[in-house]
């Protein structure tokens, strides 16, 4: 066939005309900008149902309670607070929130991995089977035990709240060691002045839903002072206006303005570090206008007092009249006097006055003798009688473990006192500092083998480096943790476990809550990878190391445990499940509304928490004279006491940082924030995202300073400096804030992690690396006081 | 309509019986960043290894620092979250009115200003003309590491690389909070419903709800003395409010973000 000019120009004519008639063209337009913008590598998230699951969470050692929403019951997408429960009533913190990303991290250890290369050297790490590696640690137990070299195992836990730290030290009673430790709290410290106070190593905690008026000393509700969502929620509620009622003066007493200062009614600034001057300066005006509560003057101490050698001591009313008069007070903490005059007045003339008190948002613990001064403010003020907003924290009825017949003997000793450390209160310590000391100057015994339950303390724990050496010096670590963090990556043995929305965990009780406080947080899935929970590996170890140890472990597992600690609870017929409509703290009793443990422990599981009624503090008080005690008796029966009367009393204590001024004439002092997490569990992606381009800016962090400081040292904002201490040093960039006194450093807790993965790692600088930490003669505790530091410009 | 437009910014929109606003209490606000990050997750925000460019940074709700300009120890700060205001301006809001491809839009029904990722060409214009910055633009393809993309949410689409993405006030939740009241034979407009930054607020300091509706909390919040919007001079009559005693505060208000 034959084609023509013309047929061809009207064939391709038609069929222009017929394709644009046709539907074609713009459906391959549609197409090609639907495929432009559909590349395989942009995730499609696969449809389903969604709802929700309720639980708790404790990622923070809290009691939150939570819904977790699915995709078809499998996929967990997102996390919710739950109204149901009382403590968070529906709202969450930034960790919380973040649930999800911690299940599905790319950091998170699948299978048990054991170090076949150097240790620290992650590219060591081998899979092993779990049958492997739990036979060669129970051998390996055995064998110590078996050689009368108990005390030569350790463990440090990052879980202190949970019957899983009750568990550790049930197994090591049995095994024949003292050597358990967890990671260190703000309130390591109040229980020991609790001991020495009330005779009872039980907390102070506060009802803060019926004050007028509140002394906040470094209490940094609003930046870390455990446990975040519910203390914001509870403190956050007292600025609010209520019709017909004033509002609650809230006074911040720190040198830093944190987010709890700028939202206090009035921020007094104080010298770093001398909050508790500033408490002893307003007693001292109480007793100087005779404005004390009447039952005082009988406590032990509080007049001249004898102890037990028959020597005549000063008292507390004496020393408070002759030490902290408010001149003298003035001096040391930088406030007027006309100040402190109208702040005791406050205090002494509201009705309803609670001083509270924290570290400085560094969620360690304070020096003993300031933690003693706030503790007698409060007693002057008669905030511990009967109806007076202050408790002491009493545990909840949980079925105490086995009786251990064998196991400790008396003259086993824990590591630090084997090591020569000496401390009236060692007994009740969480001495970690000293311990780690001991480990790493070759003191003592050997340690053969150390647990690390969830705790990460190579990261956690200050002084770094002290940590690492410590470490260096073990024979075996064993890690257990869910993420390969810093303490993993150190590790000999890695036993993963399960993250929280997949495992059985409990809660006793939550810091500065009043009521004794048990709560369950239940799977809503199962494990997604080859993981345990530590308290199933314990006990799965336990029972194999021999007859005796599996003699006092009756149970088959962990969920086994917990039944057997909640069964306590129920036959005690105390308390009430409460409901989204309960206030925590308030004093009216509660009825029990369960019936048996099948019901106690469904309903546990689904977020609701058991509560009691708070206990007034003169049904707990275990002293001598039966009632609270200024006199710190302990000394009385300890070998090593001070000479000087004041030590025997709550007071001021300046501590004194190492290395001279004139080569360090700067001071630096960490902070906390409320969304950096310092803890176990490391910063979320999300979290990451969310920060301030002043904290962090690339793989830079900031430490803060003062313009005044910053004017002096020539430096402007973002100038690149070296931050030096006498530990270590580290390359920083400075951002500029009023918010921070002249001459101090102020540095972020929560950065410059050393592992997980690109998101986190090398991002800022850990505080901990910087910082010397400071042994309490009296508790043996770490106190991350202020270190000398300087800038160097680079 | 002139007569209209002296009076309540939010009658503008004569037909429709809904108005979903904010209230942000910055009172009760301690920056503790749970609403971001509630945010983030559940709409699929995407994260990169490096985040502290903020200029470059997809966030939907966005934390602004305030600071008083005194020197210690009067100096005092303040945080400001801020989600999209969905401006309630006559006719357009300044993002809407430079579209070039109607890929964002206003709702009249509900006053939300929404985003058709598909049809943006990335071309910018709304990201320029939003005063307040609630907009990012897609620089990357969104990735997470993997196992991570197990957690992403099906009801919210994941974005590509070159469009503008912005919060939606949770619209999927009120699409379900729609289908449901239909479901159950009431009236879906005017539902009510939670966004993800209210539910996660430990304080309670974000209060969600119909502005035109007198009795709810969010309108009476709003006409509280304590109320304020951010640069109201500038007549785009946000529906997101402020909250705070504090004059200096109520004073950045007309600085801008």
């Amino acid at each position: 066939m034959k084609v023509g000019r013309r047929a061809f120009i009207g064939f391709v004519a038609g069929a222009v005309g017929g394709t644009l008639l046709s539907p074609l063209p713009w459906k391959l337009t549609d197409d090609i900008a639907i495929w432009t913008q559909n590349w395989s590598w942009r995730p499609s998230p696969k449809r389903g149902h969604r709802a929700g699951k309720q639980t708790l969470c404790n990622l923070c050692g809290g009691a939150c309670g939570i819904e977790v929403d699915f995709i078809n019951e499998k996929r967990a997408i997102y996390v919710r607070g739950s109204s149901v429960n009382p403590l968070n009533k529906g709202g969450l913190c930034s960790l919380g929130a973040s649930a999800v990303q911690f299940l599905y991290a790319p950091y998170r250890i699948s299978q048990p991995l054991k170090q076949t290369k150097k240790r620290g050297d992650i590219s060591g790490f081998k899979p092993i089977s779990w049958q492997e590696a739990l036979s060669e640690i129970s051998k390996r137990l055995s064998q110590l035990k078996q050689e009368g070299n108990g005390k030569s195992v350790a463990c440090i836990s990052g879980q202190r709240n949970s019957s899983i730290f009750a568990l550790w030290e049930h197994f090591f009673k049995a095994y024949g060691s003292k050597n358990i430790f967890a990671l260190p709290e703000e309130t390591d410290g109040w229980k020991l002045a609790s001991m020495s106070t009330f005779g009872v190593p039980e907390p102070c905690s506060f009802d803060l839903s019926r004050v007028d008026c509140v002394l906040n000393f470094g209490a940094e509700w609003a930046d870390n002072w455990r446990n975040s969502a519910p203390m914001a929620r509870i403190l956050a509620s007292l600025m609010k206006e209520k019709p017909g009622k004033p509002v609650v003066e809230v006074v911040h007493i720190s040198s830093r303005l944190s987010m709890s200062a700028t939202k206090a009614k009035e921020w007094i600034p104080v010298k770093p570090g001398t909050e508790a001057a500033l408490a002893l300066g307003i007693a001292s005006i109480m007793v100087k206008e005779n404005k004390v509560s009447p039952d005082v003057v009988s406590f032990k101490g509080f007049k001249k007092w004898e102890d037990a050698s028959g020597k005549t001591r000063t008292g507390f009313k004496e020393l408070l009249l002759k030490e902290y008069s408010p001149d003298k007070v003035s001096k040391i903490t930088g406030v007027e006097q006309r100040k402190i005059l109208e702040l005791a007045r406050l205090f002494a003339n509201t009705p309803r006055a609670v001083a509270i008190w924290g570290s400085g948002g560094k969620d360690c613990p304070n020096n003993f003798y300031s933690d003693l001064a706030f503790v007698a403010l409060n007693l002057i003020k008669g905030n511990f009688s009967d109806n007076g907003p202050c408790f002491l924290q009493s545990d909840p009825p949980l079925t105490p473990l086995p009786e251990v017949k064998e196991g400790w003997s008396d003259d086993l000793r824990r590591l630090d006192e084997e090591a020569g450390w000496f401390f009236p209160f060692g007994l009740y310590s969480n001495a970690i500092y000293p311990f780690l000391d001991a480990l790493s100057s070759g003191k003592g015994y050997p340690i053969k083998v150390l647990f690390i339950q969830e705790a990460n303390p190579l990261y956690v724990l200050s002084e770094t480096q002290l940590v690492r050496d410590a470490l260096e010096k073990v024979e075996t670590i064993i890690v257990m943790s869910s993420f390969m963090d810093e303490s993993a990556i150190f590790a000999d043995i890695i036993l993963p476990s399960t993250t929280m929305l997949e495992r059985w965990d409990d809660v006793c009780n939550i810091s500065k809550v009043p009521n004794p406080i048990y709560a369950i947080s239940a799977p809503v899935m199962e494990p997604i990878f080859d993981v345990k929970h530590p308290g199933d590996i314990l006990i799965q170890i336990a029972k194999k190391v021999d007859e005796q140890v599996k003699g006092v472990f009756p149970w088959k597992n962990y969920v086994d445990f917990l039944k057997y600690r909640a069964k306590g609870i129920v036959e005690s017929k105390r308390g009430a499940i409460a409901d989204e409509n309960v206030e925590l703290c308030s004093q009216a009793p509660a009825k029990p509304n369960y019936s048996n443990l099948k019901e106690f422990l469904k309903k546990l599981s689904k977020g609701y928490v058991w509560y009691d009624s708070p206990e007034p503090t003169s049904s707990r008080i275990k002293t001598m004279s039966g009632k609270p005690e200024f006199a710190i008796s302990a000394f009385e029966r300890s070998p090593k006491k001070p000479e000087k009367d004041e030590f025997f009393l709550p007071a001021y204590i300046e501590i004194k940082p190492a290395g001279s001024e004139k080569e360090y004439p700067l001071m630096l002092s960490a902070y906390s924030c409320s969304y950096l997490a310092s803890s176990y569990v490391p910063n979320s992606y999300l979290m990451m995202k969310d920060l301030w381009d002043f904290q962090l800016k690339g793989n830079k962090g900031f430490v803060e300073i003062n313009p005044v400081t910053a004017r002096k040292l020539g430096l402007k904002e973002s100038s690149s400096v070296v931050l030096k201490t006498m530990k270590a040093q580290a390359k920083v960039l400075v951002h500029i804030t009023p918010s921070v006194p002249e001459g101090i450093i102020y540095v972020p807790k929560g950065l410059g992690h050393k592992a997980y993965d690109e998101y986190i790692k090398d991002k800022g600088i850990n505080i901990g690396d910087l910082i010397e930490v400071q042994v309490d003669p009296v508790t043996g505790l770490g106190i991350e006081g202020p270190v000398r530091a300087q800038l160097i410009r680079s | 309509m002139s007569e209209k437009h002296s009076s309540n910014t939010h009658e503008e929109h004569g037909k429709s019986k809904v108005r979903y606003g904010m209230v942000i209490d910055l009172d009760k606000c301690t920056g503790c960043m749970a609403c971001a990050v509630a945010c983030h997750q559940e709409n699929n925000v995407s994260f990169r290894p490096d985040e502290t460019d903020k200029t470059r940074n997809i966030a939907w709700m966005r934390m602004y620092f305030l600071e008083n300009g005194k020197e210690y120890p009067e100096y005092r700060f303040s945080y400001l979250p801020r989600p999209c205001f969905h401006c309630d301006s006559p006719h357009h809001t300044p993002c809407t009115f430079v579209c070039p491809v109607n890929a964002t839009q206003r709702d009249e029904r509900t006053g939300i200003v929404n985003m058709i990722y598909p049809r943006c060409i990335g071309c910018r214009y709304c990201m320029v003309a939003c005063p307040y910055h609630a907009r990012s633009f897609n620089w990357w393809d969104p990735t997470w590491p993997k196992p991570l993309e197990e957690m992403l949410n099906p009801e919210v689409s994941t974005r590509m690389r070159g469009v503008i993405e912005k919060c939606t006030f949770c619209h999927h939740r009120l699409n379900k909070a729609r289908d449901k009241a239909r479901l159950e034979g009431k009236d879906p407009d005017g539902v009510e419903y939670t966004p993800a930054c209210v539910e996660a607020c430990p304080t309670g300091a974000i209060v969600f709800g119909n502005l035109r509706d007198p009795e709810s909390e969010v309108s009476k919040l709003a006409k509280s003395p304590r109320a304020f919007q951010i640069s109201a001079k500038l007549k785009t009559y946000p529906k997101v409010y402020y909250l705070s005693k504090e004059p200096w505060i109520r004073k950045l208000s007309d600085k801008g973000l």
